[in-house]
């Protein structure tokens, strides 16, 4: 059952898909952080601005071909993530140089409660092993699923699944750690 | 399938993360992207779909009729007028003293209720694309249980970003959080009379103070927006019918 936030997004899309210019604010104002935060993990700061442009425009043009039934996000994430990695072919740039950049977003413009979480959870992350913490930025970062996810680590989809398991129960561990 | 404590620490993560200020152009190109599309619905599909409406609408109304609470009530003094919210004894009011947040359906009530029409643009706006209510909060007081105000904030992205708070008052006194709008500077606008003050907050974007009183109920804006103007898409949205 599609969540709040997946009804939205797919509601704002079909508009977009119509030819209603203005359901892009709304994507943007839904999304807008999560897609910058997906290019800045992978070109870095300074262009992920383009590749949030370019994205916009993808969207834009291509919301049509979106089938209601998928996840909003994942689509318009992969989007972001396919712009980026373009943009990285065609500077001949390499991503962005570790997973950890990929955590170091918190922002002075949180809430004070939710900038404690940010924090807690950049530092939980920063315990995990590398392969763990290259899963889960792939699984609730850019919302792969497992088959994507094995695909892109280059490893089998059991394989996968078992390091994403590994990798969820150490970061609740940390998490709660972090908490007491 | 997502771990549901790690989304949810996920989601607050993204929602913080900084992001640069609103480009204008970062939507505006896109938006030339955005091509019509003339969806043309099969004549069988057309006819189905207006035979779905009707059904539709029948099923609304006749859920809405039988949960329809059809006792009269007499409110206390024989007084049969049916205005909102009776008012109380002080001038201004206060929360904590006699306040109590309740469980209220606005977009419902405004639907629905004849004395809480004047809601009807946070639905409006609930149901805009480019804006999202984040909170809605209706207050009652503790002793009669009548509605004193209903509270919202709101984001909406129209060209520029606008984080508006908004009180919507039915009561003749004031909520003391809201005396001193009466105040402000007056102006008028396609006949709308309003008064308002703008602040500068520092390092930050000015907020349009903004209270407008109609029909008998009054309305209360924080807007803070780079748009100086802010209070104008305000002022729009209760002129809308």
């Amino acid at each position: 059952m599609p969540d709040k936030q997946s009804e939205q997004l797919n509601k704002l899309l079909s508009g977009l898909a119509r030819g209603e210019p203005d359901y892009l604010d709304g994507i943007y104002l839904f999304i807008g952080k999560r897609m910058f935060a997906v290019a800045t993990s992978m070109v870095g700061r300074n262009d992920a601005e383009d590749v949030v442009h370019d994205s916009l425009i993808k969207i834009a043009r291509f919301a049509h071909k979106y089938k209601q039934d998928d996840n909003p996000a994942a689509w318009i994430l992969k989007i972001v993530r396919n712009t980026a990695l373009d943009l990285i072919k065609r500077k001949k740039a390499h991503p962005a140089a570790s997973t950890e950049e990929f955590f170091s977003l918190a922002s002075s413009d949180y809430a004070p409660d939710k900038r404690d979480d940010a924090i807690m959870l950049e530092q939980a992350m920063k315990k995990l092993a590398p392969d763990e913490m290259r899963a889960i930025y792939l699984k609730y970062y850019v919302d792969m699923t497992v088959r994507e996810i094995a695909a892109e680590m280059k490893i089998s989809k059991s394989a996968a699944d078992r390091l994403i398991q590994k990798a969820e129960e150490n970061l609740k561990f940390a998490l709660s750690a972090g908490r007491n | 399938m997502k771990d549901k404590r790690l989304e949810e620490q996920f989601k607050g993560y993204f929602e913080g993360v900084e992001i640069p200020e609103l480009p204008n152009n970062i939507v505006a190109d896109a938006k030339k992207s955005v091509k019509r599309r003339d969806i043309r619905l099969p004549r069988f599909a057309k006819i189905a779909s207006i035979a779905a409406s009707f059904v539709l609408v029948f099923a609304v109304a006749a859920v809405l009729i039988a949960r329809a609470d059809f006792t009269v009530v007499q409110p206390e003094g024989g007084n049969q007028s049916g205005s909102a919210g009776a008012p109380p004894t002080a001038s201004t009011y206060t929360a904590d003293a006699l306040l109590d947040p309740i469980d209220k359906d606005v977009y419902a009530l405004s639907t629905d209720d004849e004395n809480y029409k004047s809601l009807k643009f946070l639905k409006t706006l609930a149901y805009k694309p480019n804006a999202e209510v984040t909170e809605m909060q209706t207050y009652s007081f503790k002793d009669s249980g009548e509605i004193a105000h209903v509270y919202a904030e709101v984001t909406l992205i129209s060209g520029a970003r606008y984080d508006a708070t908004v009180y919507v008052e039915f009561t003749e006194e004031t909520f003391d959080e809201l005396k001193d709008y009466s105040s402000f500077k007056t102006g008028t606008y396609r006949g709308l009379s309003y008064r308002l003050e703008t602040v500068y907050p520092e390092d930050e974007e000015p907020v349009n103070k903004l209270y407008v009183e109609k029909d008998g109920v009054k309305y209360y804006f924080n807007i803070q927006s780079s748009d100086e103007n802010s209070y104008i898409k305000c002022l729009e949205l209760l002129l809308q019918k």
